[in-house]
């Protein structure tokens, strides 16, 4: 098993949140390297300039069955300096289908923190996040903000095999 | 706090400082809870009494459907799914 790292400042353009949760990073099996997937730690936080009007950023990660249209972005291996069996997919411009659509249903993990704060989440063994190894099923990290439209940096790292 | 955490959030927040917490993942749903100090325990979850894991509020009171077993499940369908594809 090798541990990988993957963000949205990788590939592509940040895309500033909005008042409905826009997907960040997202992170899917793919049929060719079928294998599960094991999120092992989440770091969120806010990028551009801070609002004036002092407010919240919501994040999320939740379940995604399909991959959106975003750029694809190569995980870093942080292990090993084998290539990850799974496909990163970064900056959405249109949101893949998630568990529990736009709302909060499906949310497996979620926060909200004023725009001026970060957060960092580990997990420790057999607590991980699991996705399964079946085509485009995975994890997609989101982000909204009722008043402010900055960009976010959201960061995973994962196991896979 | 826990005894044996199933993870570890900080938060460093301008106004607060820094803020750390410990947290569990639901053995059914995958969820993770935070659990802030001193706080009420019914408030977090339960145990599951057929696989005796921690679970959170949204799976208390429902069947034991662990998470493994969910797991099998969907990739079950999805090799389903790609075989009848392929044919």
């Amino acid at each position: 098993m090798a541990r990988y790292s993957i963000n949205n400042r990788m590939a592509g353009s940040q895309q500033a949140i909005t008042t409905t949760l826009k997907s960040q990073t997202e992170i899917t099996a793919a049929t060719a390297t079928l294998c599960r997937g094991w999120l092992v730690e989440i770091a969120v936080g806010a990028e551009g300039t801070p609002n004036a009007t002092d407010c919240n950023i919501v994040y999320d990660v939740a379940r995604a069955t399909t991959l959106g249209t975003g750029t694809a972005a190569t995980p870093n291996p942080v292990g090993p300096d084998v290539a990850s069996r799974s496909v990163g997919t970064v900056n959405h411009t249109v949101e893949p289908t998630v568990t529990g659509g736009a709302a909060f249903v499906g949310s497996l993990w979620s926060r909200s923190l004023n725009q001026r704060a970060a957060q960092q989440w580990f997990a420790n063994p057999g607590s991980e996040i699991i996705w399964p190894a079946t085509n485009l099923a995975g994890l997609v990290s989101r982000a909204l903000s009722p008043t402010t439209t900055q960009t976010v940096l959201v960061d995973f790292r994962y196991d896979d095999l | 706090m826990f005894l044996k955490p199933g993870g570890y959030t900080i938060i460093t927040d301008p106004d607060l400082g820094t803020v750390e917490e410990d947290s569990f993942t639901c053995k059914h749903c995958n969820r993770v809870t935070f659990v802030p100090a001193r706080c009420d325990p019914v408030e977090l979850g339960g145990r599951c009494t057929c696989c005796d894991a921690l679970i959170c509020k949204h799976c208390v009171g429902k069947p034991c459907d662990h998470i493994e077993r969910k797991l099998e499940r969907w990739e079950a369908a999805g090799r389903l799914f790609e075989a009848m594809r392929g044919e």
